[in-house]
């Protein structure tokens, strides 16, 4: 089942535009990350695709329908949301509880998902007790608890320990590999890099880039690390552009490994390394949503 | 919607909010009763003889009385659902909102079912009891009897309100004063100095099947018919009920 977002416009009574012509799609079988700073309206866009906000103009649908339209929908998109609370005296199992008696989950499936993820020891004391990463471990099991094919989780691996990040990652796979169209936000590129297929990439409500992880870093501008004992001679073209990363090391950006090569051989430079990486990924999203992360960045915790 | 009630039971014996709003309805009760039989003004005594029907109707009215805190009851119940973003989880599993303000509300009103009766019951025989330790006036079951449909109905009626009002004042705070504010306050003074408009208010109404305005004296208060005193205040209900519908429908749940 694919998610499908197009034209998808969202502005607030107050004036405040949170989507702007948005238009994404996420595919089965695929964990897709959607990414960009607090604030670029990620979490309005899931709220719009699962019928908590109503859309200003534009559509978000599952499967080609609303997800208000969908029959027992937790039994076919599993959602955990940030801000999405727990009564603190209510225990985890009554929260689950609850919740399957109105889609009408049966008692064994509420034990198995405690066990799934991890809270079967915590699960009958009180949630105003549970740590952050308890809560999302908690909200993560409200999703799973349908069985969707569908999993659509706000920030999942914030307040989680790097056990848990780990062993979310290792889950989301496991769900894709099942076939489970998994749509994933984050604000923080690390996170969610090893685990994602294809992601999406938004600023200020508009989309500015949407594709595969690996074609985001080929497109990016490859970096040569030079060294050698006078490599600050080095005379390069206009068009490349060079800084000095270290004393007797530079990094060239703009040029191939070989260009930087002959350029270097035809300056008769002494050489005692010439390699290249790909672009720092995490430079590469700032760079894509610097405008917004500039303003953002004190809300970050 | 079976369903969506079982839930709404899940949620509501899942925390100790009924158990307390429970104990302080019975509290409440039972401290009218106390004042009724013990602290009546004086020069009523021989008054309690003569007019013994109002009189135990006025005392056994008391467990109608406490309708006000099966409104806080069902204020709590769902302005908490927003206070603590349950509501999130509440409208994914159900995204028919209005499902879930009639499942909630159904929920209150079988829940305030069962705790009228137990008002009833307690009040009337504490009153049976302490009535015995005044010469004054036997307790007249026959009486008591007369109330018991006006106190079920009173109830049920108050708890759906109570709903309807979380839901469209989601502020939880905000909800609870205003309708104290409006009940102990507002119509109060309404029902002082325009009693023909107040007899009219949810208030007003509430009394009128109660068949009592609480004072023991005012046995010639003049309130609504039992009859007509249901429609309105079943008329309030049903317009608060649909209004909590729709504006749930139409919200934004951020």
């Amino acid at each position: 089942m694919s998610i499908v977002v197009e034209h998808l416009n969202k502005s607030f009574g107050s004036g405040v535009t949170a989507v702007r012509d948005l238009s994404f799609a996420a595919a089965p079988g695929k964990v897709t990350g959607f990414l960009g700073p607090n604030g670029a309206g990620k979490t309005t866009t899931l709220r719009c695709l699962l019928g908590l906000v109503a859309p200003t103009s534009g559509t978000a649908t599952i499967d080609g329908v609303r997800y208000q339209e969908i029959s027992n929908p937790i039994n076919v998109v599993g959602a955990s949301l940030e801000a999405s609370g727990f009564h603190p005296a209510r225990t985890a199992r009554n929260h689950l509880r609850m919740i399957a008696t109105a889609a009408q989950i049966s008692g064994t499936r509420v034990d198995a998902v405690l066990d799934t993820v991890g809270l079967t020891a915590a699960a009958d004391r009180k949630v105003g007790g549970y740590s952050l990463g308890m809560r999302q471990r908690l909200a993560l099991g409200v999703a799973l608890l349908g069985d969707p094919k569908v999993l659509i989780l706000d920030e999942p691996a914030n307040g989680l320990d790097p056990e848990g990040i780990s062993w979310l990652r290792s889950f989301l796979r496991e769900q894709a590999a099942t076939g489970v169209s998994v749509l994933v936000s984050s604000h923080v590129l690390s996170e969610v890099q090893q685990t994602v297929d294809d992601v999406i990439i938004i600023r200020s409500g508009s989309l500015v880039y949407q594709g595969s992880l690996n074609a985001l870093t080929e497109n990016g501008p490859p970096e040569v690390t030079v060294r050698g004992p006078n490599i600050g001679q080095l005379a390069i073209p206009g068009d490349w552009s060079l800084r000095e990363s270290e004393p007797g090391e530079v990094v060239v950006t703009g040029a191939t490994l070989e260009a930087v090569g002959r350029a270097a051989f035809e300056q008769s430079l002494e050489l005692h390394e010439l390699s290249s990486k790909a672009p720092d990924l995490e430079a590469l999203f700032l760079g894509l949503t610097a405008e917004e992360a500039a303003t953002s960045e004190g809300s970050q915790s | 919607m079976i369903s969506l009630i079982r839930s709404e039971f899940r949620k509501v014996f899942s925390t100790k909010l009924l158990f307390i709003l429970i104990i302080s309805a019975v509290a409440f009760a039972l401290l009218q009763v106390f004042l009724l039989i013990f602290v009546t003004p004086p020069g009523l005594e021989e008054a309690n003889q003569l007019m013994n029907p109002q009189y135990i109707k006025t005392i056994t009215a008391s467990a109608g009385s406490a309708s006000i805190f099966l409104l806080i009851l069902g204020i709590v119940a769902m302005s908490g659902e927003y206070r603590n973003q349950t509501i999130t989880s509440t409208f994914l599993v159900a995204p028919v909102r209005w499902k879930v303000i009639v499942a909630k509300m159904a929920t209150f009103a079988i829940l305030a079912f069962f705790i009228a009766i137990l008002l009833w019951l307690i009040v009337s025989i504490t009153a049976m009891l302490l009535l015995t330790t005044q010469e004054s006036a036997p307790f007249e079951w026959s009486g008591a009897f007369e109330i018991l449909g006006g106190t079920v109905l009173g109830l049920v009626l108050y708890g759906i309100l109570g709903v309807a009002i979380g839901s469209l004042i989601t502020s939880q705070v905000a909800a609870i004063i205003i309708s104290l504010v409006w009940v102990l306050i507002v119509e109060a003074l309404l029902s002082v100095f325009f009693a023909t408009f107040g007899n009219w208010l949810p208030g007003g109404a509430l009394n009128a099947i109660l068949q009592t305005n609480g004072n023991p004296e005012a046995i010639d208060a003049d309130l609504l018919s039992v009859p007509v005193g249901a429609l309105v205040l079943i008329g309030y209900a049903a317009i608060f009920a649909v209004a909590a519908a729709f504006f749930t429908t139409k919200r934004d749940i951020t």
